[in-house]
């Protein structure tokens, strides 16, 4: 087997990564739809047929790869139950809350397809489905904050003489979970930068989890190979 | 704790040791806090009946009528007899006549299923006659508070079935988890009496 | 705790240093913290912000609906920003309790203790969220339609009691674990009294039937009794972790000479010679 494929699980990352991208590109608006639009006016957009169309055509392509980034996080999890409490509960801990995360995308997900669905329901309904849609996609950030915070303990707790990731994971893991802070409070209010089009709600929170998973790619990966190289010199 | 054990003649390790002290040290360690509590927790849900029962008095009248006594008194009666096989096959137990308790341990499950099957009767023959959980409010403590009671007569049984493994197994014969089964079946058998009293005889 | 540790210093930042650096229980104990101050969040965002417990009237009328999320509005965003926050921590205490099945004395505890991680944290997910959720999304328009506020209000609570499955299953499986285990990890009396938690799931069902008397979201029996029992559980189940904790072997570190083995050659065996733990063969 040639051996670039014993990296497929990784090397999916970055491919997942750029499908990603491109579902987000196609996505009728760039930036979310401003939370103070009237019911008529939300009912509008999602009557207007091209933007129906490509609503459904890059949900359907992010609900194919919702649960795509599992292949970095589950080795990330591995990579935790090399650490010095790896023999504890924190990896298993981590697999779970990304979990969490890609459930709550996928909630997210059903209600814009709901809402594309059938543009002719009351515009009131829409409405309430865009809404329902735009706070499951934005706020339940906790589960990132989880993840991070998991990970960063881990990461502190390591064996100093021998650690499976360098201390900037750590430290990384613990900024990202600040950022990710302020968009939990994403429902609060409808205009500003806490609204869910808000700079601090959306640019901050999809910014740092491009950077994170980016960052987590590259750690993954290092440490994966330093664990290769051993077991080839072994 | 090592060096005392040390010169010990068993040979134990210290974790071994502590672990067998673990398990005697408690006399606690049985069902009996979870049977108070179980009785505290039914005792409130009878607080609650009365209080209604006062409340809605006509209603809670007039809806008794539509439960049968004859299955009530048939279920009090199989209960008193189970608890009574129970008590014969701890006593049998205590006496180390191990297939004797075994019969009379298959006989109370026996009779604990007879209940089940009696209830479920009951229930269907009501149902049947229009007597559903959101009739009125009488019968929303009825249907709920025999179910939990059911409830708790199933996970008698399946403590009854576990004891009847033990007493099977020569390595596993245990007269502590015979006493907390017991303990736990007659706990049941003493709340059907309280609501046998409360919702059908009480008038 | 290797023997190169240092004795513990006083101070108590000094004192948490040294724990996270050489307490190979550091990561249980700080998942045991979690449980505590997780749930004293949920308790003040759900009983003092939220206003959402205890849970208001099932039967209000639309205009009810529509004046409670008017009032508590910015006050229920607000306190479930707080707990979206801190939610995620309570899979630490079901990490910790699951981890702790697996060193049961008990036929394929690690199964069980996977089936309870997985339970318990399908039912906060759905649970917490959903209800976070429909509540936010409620609160924020209530100008809406107010029979969608109303829609979103049943929602809310029915779907906070309607993840009675992975509760009954979670708890009845860490029931099961702690009657069977030899090791009695967990003392047998606190086994019986789990049977309680999963009870009180059977017992909320009624709950999402009726909209009046005690059977109700907001019932003596389906709310109070339940919810004092549940408490007063929650209160030994903390006190009981803590001893298993104490108990309990701490976590194996089965990749310690690997990791050595990573660094280059002559630093890798001196530190583990100097700790005092021989390297074992991979």
């Amino acid at each position: 087997m040639p051996r670039i494929l014993d990296h497929t699980l990784l090397l999916s990352v970055p491919v997942i990564g750029m499908i990603w991208i491109a579902a987000f590109l196609v996505f009728p608006t760039w930036t979310p739809l401003p939370p103070t639009l009237s019911a008529a006016d939300v009912a509008a957009f999602y009557s207007d047929s091209g933007n129906a169309t490509r609503v459904q055509y890059a949900m359907i392509v992010f609900n194919w790869f919702e649960i795509g980034m599992v292949g970095l996080y589950a080795m990330i999890a591995l990579q935790m139950g090399r650490m010095s409490h790896g023999g504890g509960p924190l990896a298993w801990v981590y697999m779970a809350v990304t979990l969490g995360g890609a459930c709550m995308f996928a909630a997210a997900n059903c209600f814009w397809i709901v809402a594309a669905y059938r543009p002719d329901r009351a515009p009131e309904a829409i409405q309430l489905l865009n809404d329902l849609g735009w706070i499951c996609f934005s706020v339940p950030t906790g589960f990132l904050i989880g993840q991070a915070v998991t990970l960063a303990f881990a990461v502190f707790l390591d064996d100093r003489d021998g650690r499976v990731f360098p201390i900037w994971v750590g430290w990384l893991n613990v900024l990202a979970a600040i950022a990710w802070v302020p968009a939990a409070f994403g429902a609060l209010y409808l205009t500003g930068p806490l609204a869910w089009n808000g700079w601090l709600t959306f640019d901050l929170r999809i910014g740092t989890f491009a950077i994170y998973n980016a960052a987590m790619f590259a750690a993954a990966w290092t440490a994966r190979n330093r664990l290769a190289e051993r077991d080839l010199a072994a | 704790m090592a060096s005392t054990n040390a010169d010990s003649s068993l040979d134990l390790t210290p974790a071994e040791i502590d672990k067998a002290q673990r398990h005697d040290a408690n006399p606690l360690d049985g069902i009996w806090i979870f049977i108070v509590g179980d009785l505290f927790i039914f005792g409130s849900y009878f607080v609650t009946y009365a209080l209604w029962r006062n409340w809605q008095h006509d209603v809670f009248l007039s809806a008794q009528r539509n439960l049968n006594l004859g299955f009530g008194l048939f279920n009090t009666m199989v209960l008193l007899v189970s608890s009574w096989f129970l008590a014969a096959a701890l006593k049998a137990m205590r006496a180390a006549d191990w297939d004797t308790s075994g019969r009379w341990t298959l006989a109370t499950m026996a009779c604990g299923l007879v209940f089940v099957v009696s209830k479920i009767s009951e229930w269907t023959v009501e149902v049947g006659h229009g007597f559903v959980f959101t009739s009125n409010m009488f019968s929303q403590f009825y249907f709920w508070t025999t179910g939990v009671h059911l409830l708790h007569v199933l996970f008698g049984l399946l403590a009854l079935f576990r004891l009847y493994l033990e007493v099977k197994d020569p390595t596993c014969r245990n007269v502590a988890t015979a006493e907390s089964a017991a303990a736990f079946w007659h706990m049941v058998d003493l709340l059907w009496l309280v609501i046998f009293a409360l919702m059908y005889l009480t008038r | 705790m290797s023997a190169a540790a240092p004795p513990i210093p006083s101070g108590m930042v000094a004192k948490a240093r040294w724990h996270l650096r050489h307490n190979p229980k550091a990561d249980l104990w700080v998942a045991w913290w979690s449980i505590p101050i997780a749930y004293n969040i949920m308790g003040m965002v759900y009983f003092t912000i939220t206003h959402m417990m205890p849970p208001p009237d099932p039967s209000k009328s639309q205009a009810e609906v529509v004046e409670f999320f008017t009032r508590y509005g910015f006050e229920i965003r607000l306190g479930f920003g707080v707990m979206l926050v801190s939610l995620a921590f309570l899979v630490w205490a079901n990490g910790l309790i699951g981890w702790l099945i697996m060193k049961m004395d008990l036929p394929h505890a690690k199964a069980w203790g996977y089936a309870y991680m997985l339970a318990m944290c399908g039912g906060g997910f759905t649970g917490a969220y959903m209800s976070a959720f429909t509540m936010s999304v409620a609160s924020l328009r209530p100008d809406r339609d107010p029979a969608m506020l109303q829609l979103l209000y049943d929602a809310t609570y029915i779907s906070f009691d309607g993840t009675m499955g992975f509760f009954l299953f979670g708890s009845l499986i860490w029931t099961y674990a702690i009657l069977a285990d030899k090791s009695r990890l967990f003392p047998k009396w606190f086994g019986y009294t789990c049977i309680w938690n999963f009870t009180t799931e059977f017992l909320v069902s009624p709950a999402v039937i009726v909209q009046t008397g005690p059977f109700s979201w907001n019932g003596t029996i389906a709310f109070w009794i339940d919810t004092i029992v549940y408490i007063g559980w929650q209160v030994i189940y903390v006190f009981m972790l803590y001893y298993a904790i104490k108990r309990v072997d701490p976590p194996k570190d089965r990749f310690r000479s690997m990791r050595l083995a990573n660094l280059p050659g002559s630093r890798g065996t001196s530190v583990a010679s100097t700790s005092g733990l021989s390297p074992q063969p991979a």
